[in-house]
């Protein structure tokens, strides 16, 4: 078997498959390996490693892994990591499920379209899987089903804890956040020490990216990792049928491997690019594309952002930046507003200090001179954000394609970005803002900025390559084969039908672990 | 004190009541070759000197502090580049010395590997949440 893609879902597929012994597999990931014991966290500067080498914007790395993203067209920016591990390397690693209503939009809210799954299939794969990722939390939420059981929450931290005081006083929802971070020794990795910047990676080997988690054990159980070595396309055999890989390594030279099944997991937009970039005579608009719906609804969930800042120091700039509190309270549909479907609020922590310097600098709040100081101490350490994470709706115009005109390192096209807000997001956004403004003064907190969508977000990528039971309206069956090609299984967020209204590793990962077991199985069919 | 430290003292100055030493006390230079930005002082000294010229036809020096904060924000409408990146790179330089962090309280320096410790929380301030029950919607059965 030939997995594409070492993140979150590549990773959760190989060891999943191989554990099954007889199978002989093989990843190639486009990216190099990371050294953790380099993450910025290690240096005094680590804040200005999100300005170069660990930013989250392609453009800004340019690593040779990157591709070409032109998302001109769109008001969201697509954020993203091409290394051994993916985006897990930097993601913030909130990892909140979706809801049992996000499976069924159609049917209750006559948006969207309804999944061929449900919550209860998948319920068993997001259990196993945070297992295997280590995930914090506290059992008991009313916003969500039952979970088994959680490693502690992630401290809240002097902020957290006023939050939450707000969120009570105005009656609302709020939980300590979901995240897959350590919060006590889990398997072989140690416990969060609070080093804060986890979106510049965790040198201490508490969150729970994936190269930390699921890669260390399928190597041991046999899988064979490629690295700098990238995926050009998907080969198909006379009979219409996945017959391996044509990759480019490091050289630039390129292999063929056969596989009896192909696994694509490289993203919501390095999926498509290369079910795209997969043309043939059986397939001339590209792999799984009869529908023509490879590239498109593509959902990005649009953020807004609301910043307060507290008239005392809360110390808010220490803790997990992305994991303190999350919010449900206008998650699910109500007929009170103007938008169906809802959002998440995620309370984030307080700026670092070069952020606060600066942005307070070019807002006109911190001036340079003999004032400096005493209004940065005003703020530094007082600041809390909230995101409001949109559940974005499936729309076929908003969509990613191939950019010959701007290619990779290994003359692969780039992708050209299309989207738009749609007005139901446009709303709830408005709605989230005001909701935040409200949560802040609750806190005892003074608003200083609430802005959407914000630009550089476009981390979650999904529905590009959507989940149906019907070919002409979707890609991949239930297990996640693509329609018509039994042996290729796409397992990232591409297969997303609806976004929900949470970031999306944790549900990616259930679905993987969903089609893995439906690859093992149905092996012997597959594998003859 | 040469040129460049008197404006960055202008710029960012110590103040001793809250224990914060001037921009002059880091090391600007070495920030500015490691990201290889030797010439940018050299292009804010020349912006500078021509809005001092125009503005009060002294150099930077002979003004008072006043009017040497006035000719430093002047240099905004001169080039806005050459002012945002120079004051970028200088909050940079002062933001990530060991010095400036232990004064403010931004944790361990570096993060890794001391960490930081976060106090222990008292849950029962969720009382309220649980209280109100349920909030996720039930799906029926198909």
């Amino acid at each position: 078997m030939v997995i594409v893609g070492s993140g979150a879902s590549g990773a959760a597929a190989a060891w999943r498959l191989s554990e099954d012994h007889s199978l002989r597999i093989i990843c190639l990931e486009q990216g190099a390996l990371t050294d953790s014991g380099k993450y910025p966290s290690t240096r005094v500067d680590w804040e200005l490693s999100r300005e170069q080498d660990f930013s989250s914007n392609p453009s800004v790395r340019c690593n040779l892994a990157d591709y070409p993203i032109d998302d001109s067209d769109s008001p969201i920016s697509i954020a993203n990591f091409n290394g051994f591990g993916g985006s897990t390397v930097l993601y913030s690693a909130h990892f909140p499920r979706m809801h049992p209503s996000d499976f069924k939009t159609r049917s209750l809210d006559g948006v969207g379209d309804d999944w061929p799954i449900d919550y209860a299939d998948l319920q068993p794969f997001f259990e196993l899987n945070e297992s295997m990722m280590g995930v914090a939390g506290l059992v008991g939420d009313p916003a969500n089903p039952e979970y088994p059981t959680l490693l502690p929450p992630v401290p809240l931290g002097k902020m957290g804890r006023v939050m939450a005081e707000g969120f009570n006083n105005l009656g609302w929802h709020w939980w300590p956040s979901y995240a897959a971070i350590n919060t006590r020794r889990h398997g072989s990795r140690g416990a969060c020490i609070n080093l804060g910047p986890c979106n510049t990676g965790c040198a201490q080997g508490a969150k729970g990216s994936v190269d930390q988690t699921y890669w260390p054990i399928a190597r041991r159980q046999g899988v064979e990792v490629r690295t700098q070595s990238r995926v050009l396309e998907v080969t198909i055999d006379q009979c219409g049928l996945a017959k391996g890989v044509i990759y480019a390594d490091a050289s630039g030279a390129h292999h063929e491997i056969h596989a009896s099944v192909v696994v694509v997991a490289c993203s919501g937009i390095g999926t498509p690019r290369l079910l795209l970039n997969s043309r043939s005579q059986a397939y001339p608009d590209g792999l799984g594309n009869q529908s023509g719906l490879v590239g498109r609804n593509l959902m990005l969930h649009p953020l807004a952002y609301v910043e307060g800042v507290f008239d005392r120091d809360l110390e808010s700039s220490l803790g997990p930046h992305g994991a303190c509190i999350i919010s449900q309270q206008f998650y699910e549909t109500c007929s009170d507003r103007d938008f169906v479907r809802g959002y998440t609020m995620q309370v984030l922590r307080g700026a670092p200090a070069f952020e606060t310097a600066n942005t307070g600098y070019f807002m006109r709040r911190i001036p340079l001179g003999p004032d400096h100081h005493r209004k940065f101490r005003q703020t530094f350490n007082r600041t809390a954000g909230i995101a409001v994470i949109s559940e974005d709706l499936p729309e076929p115009h908003n969509r990613m394609e191939l950019d010959y005109a701007n290619c990779d390192s290994s003359g692969m096209p780039g992708i050209k970005v299309h989207y738009k807000l749609s007005e139901n997001t446009k709303n709830m956004l408005k709605h989230g803002m005001s909701a935040g403004k409200q949560v802040f003064h609750a806190a005892g907190a003074t608003v200083t900025s609430s802005f959407a969508p914000v630009k550089h977000t476009g981390w979650h990528l999904m529905g590009t390559a959507r989940m149906g039971d019907d070919p002409s309206r979707s890609v991949v069956n239930r297990h996640c084969q693509v329609h018509g090609i039994p042996n290729l299984f796409i397992v990232d967020s591409s297969v997303f039908v609806t976004s929900g209204a949470v970031n999306p590793v944790a549900t990616a990962q259930a679905i993987t672990l969903w089609a893995c077991d439906f690859i093992l199985k149905n092996k012997n069919t597959l594998l003859s | 004190m040469n040129h460049l430290q008197v404006i960055v003292e202008t710029m960012l100055p110590g103040d001793p009541d809250l224990g914060m030493p001037c921009a002059s006390s880091i090391d600007f230079k070495a920030h500015l070759e490691k990201y290889d930005l030797i010439d940018l002082p050299d292009k804010f000294l020349r912006m500078l000197d021509e809005v001092c010229g125009d503005r009060f036809s002294l150099s930077f020096k002979d003004l008072d502090h006043e009017q040497k904060m006035q000719a430093i924000n002047a240099c905004k409408l001169s080039d806005v580049r050459v002012f945002s990146a120079f004051v970028g790179h200088l909050l940079r330089a002062y933001y990530t010395s060991p010095l400036v962090l232990s004064r403010i309280g931004a944790g361990s320096i570096p993060p890794f590997p001391q960490g930081n410790s976060l106090p222990q929380d008292d849950w029962s301030v969720l009382e309220p949440v649980y209280e109100r029950g349920q909030v996720f919607r039930e799906i029926p059965e198909d």
